[in-house]
């Protein structure tokens, strides 16, 4: 174990690549999970629910059932806001023996808490453009200090 | 879960510590007066180097503010481009974690210029790639340099606490 840091740094360049393509690969149900999380934690505290995330090319829509159906759609890029998932499976790839069972189990915990890190980032976008980004109807509905926050 | 015991845990202290360090720093930087006094013309900096360093390497390029610009190529350097971020989970790592303060310190001077050269080649690299690979350009920007970027300050914290921070063992 002396040399443990040594080899984990060794085998980083490696797992960084690895990294890439798994998360290029699970991208798709990656952005489709968080936006779904992201969407429920909005939804459940507005009234009426208006909010709908859509995924789409990579990006979230944020659509509102109460806007004109010609109104522009902001979006958020989720490569912004997943791309962190690539410095995660580096890290954990790089630890000795990272297909044994207790390794997993730690993955998947650590995934989960990840999820909601970015659930949450999304859900901050969300509001940051509800707060700022609709003017009057912006100053309306969110006070200076929930703009300030956001 | 006793609140004394957690804080006896070395891993648990280091992890309130650093979230402490981290979360601070960060609502820090985020105030607009240090935003305006530190952040945009630390960024600025940032741009200068850079538009000096593509000088050297025969570019045309002029600074302007956060830009840096070349008949070629420009690129705009942002607060999130700036390695602001990296520097301070860095800086926080070092913080937090149990060592002589002179350790920190080194690890602290030293862990900021790795960070920024790290970033000055991330800056010079995603100009050239705008040249010649310019549709390649939003995915080295986004998920490769910015992992890259994160992923060396992790190493970087690696490296200083076994060579530095933590006791070394005798022969």
């Amino acid at each position: 174990m002396k040399n443990a840091p040594g080899l984990f740094l060794r085998r980083l360049p490696i797992t960084f690549i690895a990294a890439v393509v798994v998360w290029l690969l699970l991208r798709p149900a990656v952005e489709w999970a968080v936006a779904g999380l992201a969407q429920s934690l909005v939804r459940s505290f507005e009234y009426p629910r208006v909010t709908r995330l859509v995924v789409q090319d990579h990006h979230v829509q944020m659509r509102r059932t109460d806007l004109r159906i010609d109104s522009t759609v902001p979006t958020v890029s989720m490569t912004e806001v997943t791309f962190n998932t690539i410095v995660l499976l580096a890290l954990y790839l790089a630890l000795p023996r990272p297909f044994s069972r207790p390794q997993l189990e730690r993955l998947f915990m650590g995934w989960c808490v990840l999820i909601l890190c970015q659930c949450l980032n999304l859900v901050f976008h969300v509001k940051t453009f509800y707060a700022l980004g609709l003017g009057e109807w912006s100053q309306h509905h969110y006070s200076d200090l929930a703009r300030n926050v956001f | 879960m006793n609140p004394r015991a957690l804080w006896h845990q070395p891993e648990a202290r280091f992890l309130i510590l650093f979230l402490l360090v981290l979360g601070l720093s960060f609502v820090v930087i985020a105030l607009r007066p240090v935003d305006t006094a530190i952040v945009t013309p630390y960024t600025s900096l940032v741009a200068r180097i850079s538009g000096f360093v593509l000088r050297l390497l025969g570019e045309d390029a002029t600074v302007n503010g956060c830009a840096v610009s070349s008949p070629r190529f420009a690129v705009t350097i942002h607060n999130g481009c700036n390695a602001l971020i990296t520097s301070l989970i860095f800086i926080s790592g070092v913080l937090a974690f149990p060592a002589r303060w002179l350790a920190k310190l080194v690890g602290v001077v030293g862990g900021l210029l790795a960070i920024q050269l790290m970033n000055l080649a991330r800056i010079v690299s995603l100009f050239y790639i705008g040249v010649f690979l310019p549709e390649h350009f939003n995915d080295a920007h986004i998920f490769i340099w910015q992992s890259v970027v994160i992923l060396f300050g992790i190493s970087l914290w690696i490296v200083w606490a076994h060579f530095f921070a933590l006791p070394q063992e005798s022969s």
